[in-house]
């Protein structure tokens, strides 16, 4: 079961697309479920997730047009509960003990979120952290030269392979981390 | 059909990868093609 995770699009305020080398490679019809951050802000950017695979989840950012998105969402995928949110609620933001509490709230095996920009993927307390960062490297307030990444998650029976995208100067960069379910 | 899980798959694969030599992307094309033979039968 593959599953897409991105997020923090800023689409069409801080960029215009997608970087084009990341569009090359997200063929539609290989993805299963696609679980986006928030931010993604526009209907035309939901309709392109939309357009990748069949089964979108999305919750809401602080820049999102549509009110609707839930702020959390638990999403169960084989056997993992997977949670998600955007990550703004966090104080201070992307703080792993903030976002443990989120996870203990939540129930989940893997906590996505977002908001700061920056990719990260951890085990804490035997549970797995993901956050994709910004799949179009939109400039956040804090930090110019954000570093374009998605994630794309491998998930089978108890383990999840995470291969993580990210666009180098001009090169995409591939990464493999597992995470095992106890 | 080769199941890119079943076989050890090198670290410079990847599901996305549109390289010849990519065990996911063969996998994906023989889905397709599959796809297509099942149409047609």
């Amino acid at each position: 079961m593959l599953v897409l995770v991105l997020g923090d699009l800023h689409i069409p305020h801080r960029c215009s697309s997608l970087p084009a080398k990341f569009k090359k490679l997200l063929v539609p019809g290989r993805i299963h479920h696609i679980l986006a951050t928030g931010n993604i802000c526009t209907k035309e950017s939901y309709d392109y997730l939309k357009s990748l695979a069949n089964d979108v989840h999305i919750v809401r950012g602080d820049f999102d047009e549509n009110l609707t998105y839930p702020e959390q969402k638990v999403v169960t995928v084989g056997q993992f509960r997977i949670g998600l949110c955007h990550g703004h609620q966090v104080v201070p933001r992307g703080d792993p003990e903030a976002l443990a509490l989120i996870q203990r709230q939540l129930d989940v095996d893997i906590l996505i979120t977002g908001h700061t920009y920056k990719f990260e993927a951890y085990e804490h307390g035997n549970k797995f952290y993901i956050n994709p960062g910004s799949a179009t490297g939109a400039f956040n307030p804090l930090d110019t030269n954000v570093v374009p990444s998605f994630v794309l998650m491998d998930i089978q029976s108890t383990t999840v392979v995470t291969y993580v995208y990210q666009l180098i100067g001009d090169e995409v960069k591939v990464e493999r981390i597992e995470y095992k379910k106890i | 059909v080769r199941n890119p899980h079943q076989l050890a798959v090198d670290c410079n694969d990847d599901p996305l990868s549109q390289s010849t030599q990519s065990v996911w992307n063969q996998y994906f094309s023989d889905q397709d093609l599959f796809a297509v033979i099942r149409q047609d039968v």
